[in-house]
């Protein structure tokens, strides 16, 4: 008889000021993170930019560099992968509307690139606006990766 | 991050320690800045102890480029690491940028076109 072993799940949380200063102590945290899920050292560094740039974007464009407002992170660690949530207090955003920086009009643009970059970076991608209260972006990393599990986004980027 | 200048000739060598993010892009723009606004008309961004950077310090150097550029000057990269590289390639910047893994390459590269 096999037995399916149970998964393991735990969070880590942190909470920052919205002062760009603080992602160096995200940068720490990740670190941690990335040790605890015994990623390869490729993955440690997708994970650690894709979550870098969703905490520079919460704190910039959700918060407006206001240090009363926090940006939540919740690191949901388990067998399966790591899942991220980074939680900020901006009115939200179309990500619809977002420009394809690789368009030849914008590959010369010094910004745009960030959520590009986490959709390019991780298997999945997901905003969640909750009206005039926040905006909250969900970013998985699979332990193995499955790239059926890919959503169509993440894939035109993947090699 | 750590920022070290090597003003030479009418240029400057850029040696960068640490990853770029947070407030460390900040401080990178600024030097950046002083230093074009300084009128040389090379730039060499030493990247050999830089582990990660982020898409803003992407923009400060795509901002760099363009000055220098506008100024008929150039800005190449040195000791690019593979995660910078992989980056650079999934921004397909890998186009606009040349890298190199010699010192005395990209200074013949700046000077040449000059």
């Amino acid at each position: 008889m096999k037995m399916k072993r149970k998964s393991q799940k735990r969070d880590i949380t942190l909470d920052i000021p919205s002062e760009v200063r603080h992602i160096y102590l995200l940068d720490n945290v990740l670190t941690y993170v990335a040790k605890e899920m015994n990623f390869d050292e490729e993955t440690k560094e997708q994970v650690n930019l894709a979550v870098i740039e969703a905490g520079t974007n919460a704190i910039k464009h959700g918060n407006k560099n206001d240090p009363t407002k926090m940006v939540h992170f919740r690191f949901n660690i388990s067998d399966d992968g790591l899942t991220i949530y980074v939680k900020d207090y901006g009115c939200g955003f179309d990500p619809s509307n977002i420009e394809d920086p690789l368009s030849p009009e914008n590959v010369m643009k010094p910004c745009g690139r960030g959520i590009f970059l986490m959709k390019a970076l991780m298997d999945k991608v997901e905003f969640t606006m909750f009206g005039e209260c926040g905006t909250e972006v969900k970013m998985v990393k699979l332990k193995i990766q499955s790239k059926a599990d890919n959503d169509d986004d993440s894939k035109i980027y993947k090699d | 991050m750590k920022i070290d200048i090597e003003n030479k000739d009418n240029g400057a060598i850029l040696h960068l320690e640490g990853k770029i993010i947070g407030d460390g892009v900040i401080r990178f723009k600024q030097s950046i800045e002083e230093q074009i606004n300084s009128n040389i008309s090379w730039l060499i961004l030493d990247l050999s102890e830089v582990p990660l950077m982020d898409s803003s310090a992407l923009g400060t150097i795509i901002m760099a480029f363009l000055r220098l550029k506008e100024k008929k000057g150039k800005l190449v990269l040195l000791y690019a690491q593979k995660s910078i590289l992989e980056i650079l390639k999934i921004t397909k910047l890998n186009s606009l940028f040349e890298t190199y893994d010699n010192m005395q390459a990209a200074i013949n590269a700046v000077k040449i076109d000059l």
